[in-house]
């Protein structure tokens, strides 16, 4: 019995990183897609205070396709209340990459959305940075780069 | 004389993880400058093996004034050996605003780009690093330009 013990012990210890690496994917995954769901009918202020880790550092920076900027602080994202109607647009992720290490973790994907009214599509490249803040993920930075496909 | 002994051991311990943090931040704000300086004269072949870890995460996203946008992973920095097309450019970067936790840190930060011919190319970036063997690495970034 003790030998089989040992190797399966061995095995439970190799995995286990594996395992909380995903579960942290996970976590991630849901929290990306959450935000995006919650900003097509929640304001921006309410959704950064639900998702976000705000404080001095924290930074949103967007590039349109037309090349127009976007560089937000937490007092931006906390100005900006207008609520978009509820159902006005889909959203669409593909591509994950996550880098985990420790309470630092960062995402990238590739997003589409689509304009419930005129079916227009918005393609962007994004990025997130997280912090872990009692045991829960928080976006504290994110780049959003529009393009045209 | 042993009550103030240990008042100063006291101060050293919870000095210590301040010292060490800022002594961190300021790795990584080198390792930052260092890149952005070497960019100035270099291609990214070469500054990505210096200063970038080199994997199937490693990304580059980069929007250019005119809306343009261009996609780098490690294959293409490695495989693009041209100098840049405005060198010897000079680099300098500030407000930096760091975030070490771990082996892991975070980073914006504001470029000026001045080109040999003096053009001046503005950036706000944004970097995630990893310290691999004791030497802070960027292994994300990304580079949105803007006029001031």
């Amino acid at each position: 019995m003790k030998s089989l013990l040992l190797p399966l012990v061995f095995f439970l210890l190799a995995i286990s990183p594996g395992f909380c690496q995903s579960a942290d994917e996970a976590a991630l995954k849901n929290i990306i897609e959450s935000e995006t769901q919650a900003f097509t009918h929640q304001s921006f202020a309410d959704v950064v205070q639900l998702f976000w880790l705000l404080d001095d550092k924290t930074r949103a920076f967007v590039t349109i396709a037309d090349g127009t900027q976007i560089f937000a602080d937490q007092s931006d994202l906390l100005a900006n209340t207008s609520v978009p109607p509820p159902g006005h647009a889909t959203f669409i992720k593909t591509n994950y990459r996550f880098i985990i290490n420790g309470n630092i973790a960062s995402s990238t994907y590739d997003q589409v959305v689509t304009i419930t009214e005129t079916g227009d599509k918005i393609y962007s490249h994004e990025m997130h940075i997280f912090q872990k803040s009692d045991g829960l993920w928080k976006i504290h930075l994110s780049s959003v780069h529009q393009y045209i496909p | 004389m042993k009550p103030l002994f240990s008042f100063i051991t006291f101060l050293i311990f919870t000095a210590s993880p301040v010292f060490s943090q800022n002594a961190e931040e300021k790795a990584v704000k080198e390792a930052l400058e260092g890149a952005g300086t070497a960019s100035g004269t270099q291609s990214w072949s070469g500054v990505s093996k210096n200063f970038w870890i080199l994997d199937n995460n490693t990304i580059v996203y980069s929007s250019f004034m005119d809306g343009k946008f261009i996609e780098l992973r490690a294959d293409q920095m490695q495989a693009s050996a041209d100098l840049p097309a405005d060198s010897p450019a000079t680099v300098s970067q500030s407000n930096h605003q760091i975030v070490v936790n771990g082996n892991m840190a975070s980073a914006t930060f504001d470029q000026l780009r001045t080109g040999a011919n003096g053009e001046k190319v503005y950036s706000h970036e944004m970097a995630l690093l990893e310290k691999i063997g004791g030497a802070w690495k960027i292994h994300l970034a990304t580079i949105h330009r803007y006029l001031p």
